[in-house]
């Protein structure tokens, strides 16, 4: 074999083993790019479970906050008037026997109330606002301080998970007022910004040190609800000042 | 007819391509000829056909086309298809970095000039390692991004444009790499090996047109008869 020979066999094989090469750096990219897809499927497979799981307890805790306040109001409420009512039948008094039609009318019209609250559908039946209303008034009843609501979400429509999710966060802040912040004015406001929506709850109560480590699982709870639909959860507090906790949920505006 | 299609077969395929890819930019509608992606698809054939033809001519009247390789080749080529693969890059940061490549080799190039280490009418040598250099590493960013960015998860890489530029550009200027800067050397010492070293070159140059073709029918398919050829 001559030089030239030579020369041609090297620059052939060097050309066979670059096109090799090169199908093998397809086949890699390629291979690296589906096992990324797969590992991304499996990881959507798992946050859509673990998203379906959050919602299911978040019903449930509902369900559970929801027939806690209707045997309440049961006991305290509709129980109290129904008595009042028995009273008044027995007595010979045709007033009393009038002001015993008027409780009895009243006990319907609270058995209503509570029978709505028991709908199933009630979450896509129910208004955001209707139910900070709601929440509200039910604060505002047991005398344990003032509220105020400022809402200005008016066209915005919620999908049913956003709606459940913002519904029992908020529940949940507020009821974590109740039970430590000895507030006397809790202020419930929702707006928007640009893209944004946001849902402020702050109190005039004593507030605590968010620096300080919390042994609860509670905040994390609502933190991953709130990212569970793409949202946040930020909180803020000063020592003896109060507290603000913003809930913020991105939208797609039309 | 044998001898010519086998010496001047490079450059019938270059000018087929060439026609094709005209024919399909101005099937384009007018908003879609202006489309950057679909300028640079169709910049990259025209400059190949241009540049690849306008030195065959020289060197058939023996004039020295050393110059028109350095100029359209290793700076105008290198800075389109340095924008191409900044195209199909969705990452804003290694968007950046391309840029801070394609002004690298610029700036490495004008001063390399200034100081009179190269000429715009040399060989090529070290034009051609910068401008492989600086092609490789956007290639690499690319290969990095297609691997790493969640913007790439939904698509199917063999049906991906973007992809098959990208690689042919790496295949075809990590082959040019060391065939480049021993061009000189192979001419005056081994006259039969350049010439079928150049053959390696001219194969990946052609499969890289190709790709660039594809892509610009592609976006004819989808553009004008709103049908998927390949993904962008």
């Amino acid at each position: 074999m001559n030089e030239t020979e030579n020369q041609f066999l090297l620059i052939l094989f060097g050309g066979i083993f670059f096109s090799f090469l090169m199908t093998f750096f397809i086949v890699l990219m390629v291979f690296l790019h589906r096992q990324r897809q797969a590992q991304n499927r499996e990881k959507l497979g798992r946050m859509k479970s673990e998203f379906e799981k959050t919602l299911l307890n978040l019903e449930n805790e509902i369900q559970q906050e929801t027939l806690s306040f209707v045997g309440r109001e049961l006991h305290d409420n509709i129980g109290q008037l129904l008595s009042l009512a028995k009273l008044n039948f027995n007595s010979s008094n045709p007033e009393k026997i009038l002001d015993g039609k008027q409780v009895l009318n009243q006990i319907i019209k609270e058995v209503r109330g509570l029978s709505k609250s028991l709908n199933i559908d009630w979450v896509e039946s129910v208004a955001l606002k209707e139910f900070f209303e709601q929440e509200l008034a039910k604060i505002q009843v047991s005398e344990y301080c003032q509220t105020e609501l400022e809402y200005a979400l008016e066209e915005i429509e919620f999908s049913k998970n956003q709606k459940l999710v913002l519904m029992r966060v908020t529940q949940e802040c507020l009821n974590n007022v109740i039970k430590h912040a000895s507030a006397k004015l809790i202020n419930l406001k929702a707006t928007q910004e640009k893209n944004k929506v946001i849902i402020t709850i702050s109190d005039d109560g004593k507030g605590f040190d968010p620096s300080q480590k919390s042994t609860g699982m509670g905040m994390i709870n609502l933190k991953n609800r709130m990212e569970a639909i793409g949202g946040e959860f930020k909180l803020s507090s000063i020592l003896e000042k109060g507290t603000i906790i913003k809930l913020i949920l991105p939208i797609q505006i039309s | 007819m044998k001898d010519f299609f086998a010496n001047y077969y490079y450059f019938i395929l270059i000018d087929l391509i060439t026609l094709i890819g005209s024919i399909s930019y101005f099937l384009l509608p007018q908003k879609g000829k202006m489309n950057s992606l679909n300028l640079l698809l169709f910049s990259n054939i025209f400059l190949l056909f241009f540049y690849e033809n306008l030195a065959l001519i020289l060197s058939l009247k023996n004039i020295n086309n050393h110059t028109i390789y350095n100029i359209f080749s290793s700076h105008i080529g290198t800075i389109l298809a340095l924008l191409l693969i900044g195209f199909y890059i969705k990452n804003l940061q290694r968007k950046d970095y391309i840029k801070v490549i394609l002004f690298g080799f610029l700036i490495s190039s004008a001063v390399f000039h200034s100081i009179g280490l190269i000429s715009i009418d040399d060989s090529g040598e070290v034009v051609s390692l910068l401008s492989s250099t600086a092609i490789l590493f956007a290639c690499l960013i690319f290969f990095l991004e297609l691997i790493t960015n969640d913007a790439y998860l939904e698509i199917n890489l063999l049906k991906y444009a973007g992809f098959w530029i990208v690689s042919s550009l790496f295949f075809y200027f990590s082959s040019s790499f060391m065939i480049n800067i021993s061009f000189e050397y192979l001419y005056k010492n081994h006259l039969n090996v350049y010439f079928i070293v150049s053959h390696i070159q001219r194969f990946m140059a052609i499969g890289t047109a190709i790709s660039i073709l594809l892509a610009l029918i592609s976006r004819v398919s989808l553009e004008k008869y709103q049908k998927v050829l390949l993904n962008e």
